[in-house]
């Protein structure tokens, strides 16, 4: 059991001496993707264990990201602190995104199904509109700097995207065995029951809003760090907030891998897409149309489907004795 | 700790005995403009079974609903163990003692038999997670068996019994029942009913909807009859059982 726990550390351990033996490219490209588990995982907390989609996660990248800019760019003290200050930014970039996933639980958790989903949406065009229209402080349409001191390097941000990927991914699987995972099934599954039960919904999914809301957060900041310029196109971008929607549901929603396999797919798309072939329309055009096959041909995702058929295949083979038919009497 | 309950004098001193136990006065519940129902007065003292009996559509299942919070009132007032209940969240009125098995099981058939019964459980509130296991399995030693299976795999006997399991997981002190015996055979229910009768010995307050008379009656020591969203009749089981035509004039079975 423990050897089995302690496995996917070998992987862990290889991807994470990744920047001193890949080329750079691919350190970048594994960034990015980084990234994308991060995000497809945390929203996938909400939408496999609790089924509320929101399409608004890059809010709370954002929010991460422009917390850590703005402490920095106004705040004499963390600026004067080089790296010690970019930390101390960037843990506040994440308590933003907790801190305000804890208040926006109250207005939003009021909603259900299609409801919740467009109000986490109209969320994210708020916030893009905020910025936009508060040049003074935010930059507006220019967008933040910061100063050089603050970058992080290629190697630093790898590393820390790694460590939220793989915190993401850890968080949904000690979830699944945990109460907390439990009640969120359980809500999931019969409301009534569950209320029945003593379970208190709003909390397990103001709870479960928070876990998910915090690692964006903070991967918004450390990305923001390594790349020293943000904008509402970069960190609060539609984009964004749909390709961890994509990423789970290509992936498989529901499973702590799902996720994993729906990023590495999407990035090797979208990588293919933009350096190797002369695209004749445009590259959503494309994720739309994998996304429309994808649901017709494996609706719960790569993983599930990879992993369903050959137990289906093994009960084909031996066929349940066929239920003799029930006369019809009136 | 539990006195037992004396019948006061109709109409007597407003505040002390009147405090224990569950009062609902005058509820009304609708659902949009359809009235569910009317004007529905019982009580419930600490330890007492009591039968809450109607047709089909009388507000059975509206007034359990009431009672637990899943639906707002539109009028009347309820309390437990001398608390206004109004506005209160389902959860809280679980750690106030109030435990609720709904009416068609309503489990959760994709966690394990154990996983049903743990999330019954409130923390901070009664026995211990293990001691209530291990409590309800004594009850009924046939979820031990079952404990690693699916809820949904479960006979209609068995998930009745997890659906009771879960609520005592909670530790109440008044456990409502939405018709237990629905859809069950017969030697099942009396299964059932020889473990209700249990509960009430140990001092557990139930209050049991039921369709079918009979089983309910005979457990219960009050009975009071729905009929279109009001308490058409109510009295001692033994009274209630030899009305004259009972079950033709107000159950309809």
């Amino acid at each position: 059991m423990s050897v089995r726990r302690a496995l996917p550390a070998v992987p862990l351990l290889l991807l994470a001496a990744g920047p001193w033996i890949l080329p750079r490219d691919l350190v970048t490209a594994l960034l990015f993707t980084f990234l994308l588990i991060t995000l497809a995982s945390n929203y996938d907390l909400l939408g496999g264990f609790l089924g509320l989609y929101n399409l608004g996660q890059a809010s709370f990248f954002g929010l991460g990201a422009y917390v850590t800019f703005l402490l920095l760019l106004r705040v004499p003290l963390l600026a004067a602190l080089g790296p010690a200050g970019s930390t101390v930014a960037a843990l506040a970039g994440g308590a933003a995104a907790a801190i305000s996933a804890v208040l926006l639980a109250y207005p939003l958790l009021r909603l259900r199904g299609a409801y919740f989903a467009v109000g986490t949406f109209a969320l994210l065009l708020l916030l893009r509109l905020t910025v936009d229209n508060l040049p003074q402080l935010t930059g507006g349409s220019h967008g933040l700097y910061v100063s050089a001191q603050h970058y992080l390097s290629l190697r630093a941000a790898y590393l820390l995207t790694l460590s939220l990927a793989a915190a993401s991914l850890l968080l949904n699987a000690l979830l699944a065995s945990s109460r907390l995972g439990m009640a969120m099934t359980a809500v999931r599954e019969n409301e009534l029951a569950a209320a029945a039960a003593g379970v208190d919904r709003f909390r397990v999914q103001q709870v479960a809003f928070v876990l998910g809301a915090t690692p964006t957060g903070l991967a918004g900041a450390v990305f923001g760090l390594h790349s020293g310029y943000i904008d509402v196109s970069v960190v609060l971008g539609i984009e964004r907030s749909l390709f961890p929607v994509i990423a789970a549901m290509i992936g498989g929603s529901g499973l702590v891998w799902g996720p994993v396999v729906g990023a590495v797919t999407l990035r090797a798309i979208d990588v293919a897409l933009k350096n190797y072939m002369q695209l004749p329309v445009p590259a959503p055009a494309i994720y739309g149309g994998i996304l429309v096959v994808m649901s017709l041909t494996m609706p719960k995702g790569i993983l599930a489907g990879l992993t369903r058929a050959p137990q289906a295949a093994a009960r084909s083979g031996s066929p349940a004795p066929p239920r003799p038919a029930r006369p019809r009497t009136r | 700790m539990r006195e037992p309950h004396r019948s006061e004098p109709h109409g007597a001193r407003g505040r002390a005995p009147a405090a224990r136990g569950l009062k609902i006065r005058g509820l009304q519940v609708r659902y949009g403009e359809f009235v569910v129902v009317q004007d529905v007065s019982l009580t419930v003292a600490p330890g007492e079974i009591v039968a809450l009996l109607g047709p089909n559509g009388a507000g059975k299942t509206t007034t359990l609903r009431a009672v637990h919070g899943i639906i707002p009132p539109v009028d009347g007032e309820i309390t437990y163990e001398g608390r206004a209940l109004h506005g209160m969240p389902t959860h809280e009125r679980v750690a106030l003692g109030l435990g609720l098995v709904p009416e068609g099981r309503e489990l959760f058939p994709g966690m394990t038999v154990e996983e049903n019964l743990e999330l019954g459980h409130v923390p901070g509130r009664g026995p211990a997670l293990a001691d209530s296991l291990a409590d309800v399995y004594r009850l009924f030693p046939l979820l031990r068996e079952r404990r690693r299976q699916q809820a949904g795999t479960l006979s209609g006997g068995e998930q009745q019994m997890l659906a009771i399991g879960r609520a005592l997981m909670a530790a109440p002190t008044l456990l409502m029942l939405d018709e237990p015996s629905l859809g069950l055979a017969p030697r099942i229910v009396d299964l059932l009913y020889d473990t209700l009768r249990l509960l009430g010995e140990r001092g557990l307050a139930l209050l049991i909807v039921e369709q079918y008379v009979h089983e309910a009656l005979a457990l219960a020591a009050r009975g009071y009859v729905l009929e279109s969203g009001r308490i058409v009749l109510h009295g001692p089981s033994a009274q209630l059982r030899e009305h004259p035509n009972l079950q033709q004039t107000y159950l309809s079975v």
